[in-house]
């Protein structure tokens, strides 16, 4: 990667309890300290990263510290509802959107990262 | 061809509506009915139709999902298309008015 500021996609369908979760939020967190723009989005299993009560417990590093430092976070609003979650289950700046902002992010990435299970 | 409510079409869609579908006058050039259809088929079938009208006409989109009350609104938007009206026309029943803007 040249040393010009990237924009790195990154799909999680990996629950939280997935070598591919921390791995991928390893490498996330390590774009950002090196001051790489990340976009998250959550579908699927992936959900589970972002659900508020299971953060603290369950996350190796949190999506809620990526947040913290710069990372954008949105999750596929069917993949929640379908899971049983709503806005309120969810670490607030969470975005609830549709597959649209997934391709969004496919759009203008220079990287497009899948971790899947 | 303009979808107008006291048409053989507004029956054959069996919505007891709350109101005619022609708000304000603005004239529906085409009518979609994505009842059963979901996140994120509806904001698909919605660009295609858009994909094939000229612009300044006005789709009419129904959907019984919650989420596409919101997403397709924003992603319209988000292509360049103007939303007119989005609102409950029944129980679990919403239309979206979305004026092709860009394009042919």
């Amino acid at each position: 990667m040249e040393n010009s500021r990237k924009t790195v996609g990154f799909l999680m369908t990996s629950s939280p309890e997935h070598q591919n979760s921390y791995t991928a939020f390893r490498l996330a967190e390590a774009l950002l300290v090196q001051g790489h723009s990340v976009e998250l989005f959550f579908m699927d299993d992936g959900i589970y990263n972002v659900v508020r009560n299971s953060a603290e417990e369950r996350l190796f590093t949190g999506v809620q510290s990526l947040i913290e430092k710069g990372a954008n976070a949105l999750i596929c609003a069917l993949s929640a509802e379908s899971r049983g979650y709503s806005s309120g289950d969810l670490i607030p700046q969470v975005g609830l959107m549709s597959q649209y902002e997934l391709s969004e992010i496919a759009s203008r990435s220079d990287r497009f990262l899948y971790f899947g299970p | 061809m303009g979808f107008r409510p006291d048409s053989p079409d507004a029956d054959a869609y069996g919505i007891k509506m709350s109101e005619p579908p022609f708000h304000n006058a603005i004239r529906i050039d085409r009518e979609l009915d994505l009842r059963g259809d979901i996140c994120p088929i509806t904001f698909v079938k919605s660009k295609l139709a858009l994909e094939e009208m000229s612009t300044g006409q006005v789709l009419r989109v129904l959907v019984d999902y919650a989420g596409s009350v919101t997403n397709v609104p924003r992603s319209l938007t988000h292509e360049g298309h103007r939303v007119l009206k989005v609102q409950p026309i029944a129980e679990r029943l919403w239309e979206i008015l979305v004026e092709k803007v860009h394009g042919e």
